[in-house]
């Protein structure tokens, strides 16, 4: 385990969250998209604009800037700011780093934000994408994160067994819990039948073990503890924030290992927590395959065994608010927001009775070589 | 078949197209510690040298993984990912030019199909017990309408 850091965990909170709708179409863009989110999400904390002096956000050539959405919402100045290049894989570093910042007296409140019209504007593959690994790939048609996940998926097959039945377990499960979320885009409760029915888009991968590329935006609002405990809403501190570990997918790492194995053992040891204390997780679902891995990589079950365990539902509730397999896709921010809710107890139908730590995660490190992943408790 | 997306070669890959558009699969091997590498890139991971050589290989590995794509991504191709045999460390994508499905850990060795005058790509099939040495002859370079009439990579 890593030495515990005594300046940063417990230092800061999570007082606020807001959402635009989850849509298939926003017919807004993603300007508008940020600053509702964001409005929403101080209308939450019971602050203003005014009180904000740090923005963060992560894009991928799909979205708008700190610069453009502070004055914007008439945040001229502030005092810290971040514009990460990536997707899923960066986005609980985001929050990490807005954590860092305010530990660190940069910033006092920091707002980050994630707003992307991901199904009518910006499909995910599309946009820029630097990587020097494209030129091995996408001349074979190997172009979309759907793919690789695959790959990752049949080699877990191969070496552990691992069946489509436990796939489709996770996908069931998660709708389940979206039946019981009203912001969810997929509510109608699905059976196994129903995944094994669905077409194929990238075997082994059906349409059912894919997330559900969403309009919409997500905000959060991050300040230090102590001001925390002066706001209206039951604040959730960040007991950690972890990001890095993995290795690149090409460079020939084993698919059947995530980045989050590398990443874990820092991340809870920062929060002086293990696996038995996590009450709920919300684990990066861009694709079935990637709840199992995670299962294994952050110590739920041993490695190999991720596909009988998920299917059994052992462990902490998964995906509680039903994942971005179907409440919808805002590349990560959104397991943190449905994290928060849990802990502060205003989950409603969804609610994980006397949830106190959660554990929270980035996509697992198979495009971007790397990942990341909070924990959260209640004070 | 649909015209494949141009690789966009960069200063440190350039020369592995160059060299695969010859029907040469070649790796990098550090000059100082003899590590081989896949892709090419300019440091090596072992002992951080920069020097190296390029060195022509037995393209045969194994089968790790693969994927069947379907639309929107695709009309049934297959794209294997293949532990190669010299370079352990290093996997390699490729298009599955083999018979069915490929099989976890069976063995496979590249196909290179040169598409057009400045562009080979590599594939990949069943290797049936041969040695992959390159004394098995030149590797089998096939035109693009060999691939079509074979039904290619589907
Ligand atoms: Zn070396």
């Amino acid at each position: 385990m890593a030495k515990r850091l005594l300046n940063f965990p417990d230092r800061t909170a999570v007082v606020g969250v807001g959402y635009t709708p989850f849509t298939k179409d926003s017919q807004v863009s993603t300007l508008t998209l940020a600053c509702r989110a964001i409005m929403a999400a101080l209308a939450d904390a019971g602050l203003d604009p005014s009180d904000v002096d740090g923005l963060a956000t992560h894009r991928v050539g799909d979205s708008v800037a700190p610069s453009l959405v502070g004055p914007a919402l008439g945040i001229d100045d502030p005092s810290w700011y971040l514009d990460q290049f990536g997707g899923g894989s960066v986005s609980h570093a985001v929050a990490g780093q807005a954590a860092l910042a305010v530990a660190a007296g940069l910033a006092d409140t920091v707002v980050f934000y994630r707003a992307i019209n991901a199904r009518s504007e910006f499909r995910m593959g599309q946009a820029a994408n630097p990587s020097p690994e494209v030129q091995y790939q996408a001349p074979y048609g190997l172009t979309a994160p759907v793919q690789h996940f695959a790959l990752a998926a049949r080699a877990h097959m191969l070496k552990y067994g691992t069946t489509e039945e436990h796939l489709g377990r996770i996908a069931v499960r998660q709708r389940a819990h979206a039946a019981k979320n009203p912001r969810a885009l997929m509510r109608t409760p699905i059976t196994l039948d129903d995944y094994l029915a669905s077409r194929w888009i990238a075997e082994p991968f059906r349409l059912l073990d894919c997330c559900l590329e969403t309009d919409g935006a997500c905000a959060l609002v991050i300040t230090t503890a102590e001001r925390a405990r002066s706001l209206h809403r039951t604040p959730v501190l960040i007991s950690a924030a972890a990001w890095g570990g993995g290795q690149s997918f090409l460079s020939g790492a084993d698919p059947t290992v995530s980045a989050a194995a590398t990443l874990a053992p820092r991340l809870y040891g920062m929060a002086g927590l293990t696996p038995a204390d996590v009450d709920v997780a919300q684990l990066y679902d861009c694709f079935t395959y990637s709840v199992l891995v995670q299962l294994e990589d952050y110590g739920f079950c041993a490695k190999g065994e991720g596909g009988p365990f998920a299917a059994s539902g052992e462990g902490p509730p998964v995906n509680t608010h039903g994942g971005f397999l179907s409440e919808g896709y805002v590349h990560g921010i959104n397991h943190i927001a449905e994290a928060v809710s849990q802990l502060r107890g205003d989950a409603g139908d969804r609610q994980v009775p006397g949830a106190r730590v959660a554990l929270s995660t980035s996509q697992p490190g198979y495009i971007l070589p790397a990942t990341s992943a909070l924990i959260l408790r209640s004070p | 078949m649909p015209a494949p997306t141009r690789p966009t070669p960069d200063r440190d890959s350039r020369e592995w197209w160059e060299r695969v558009a010859l029907g040469e699969f070649a790796v990098q091997e550090c000059e100082g510690c003899g590590l081989r590498r896949f892709p090419s890139r300019a440091f090596c991971v072992r002992c951080r040298g920069e020097g190296r050589r390029w060195v022509a290989i037995r393209p045969v590995g194994t089968v790790e993984s693969w994927v069947v794509s379907h639309r929107p991504f695709g009309q049934g191709e297959i794209v294997v990912t293949i532990r190669l045999d010299e370079v352990p460390d290093a996997v390699v994508h490729g298009s599955w030019e083999g018979t069915g499905e490929p099989e976890g850990g069976s063995r496979a060795r590249a196909v290179f199909t040169a598409v057009d005058d400045t562009l080979t790509l590599v594939g990949w099939r069943e290797d049936h017990g041969a040695t992959g040495t390159l004394e098995d002859g030149p590797l089998a370079t096939r035109s693009v309408s060999d691939v079509r009439s074979s039904g290619g990579a589907g």
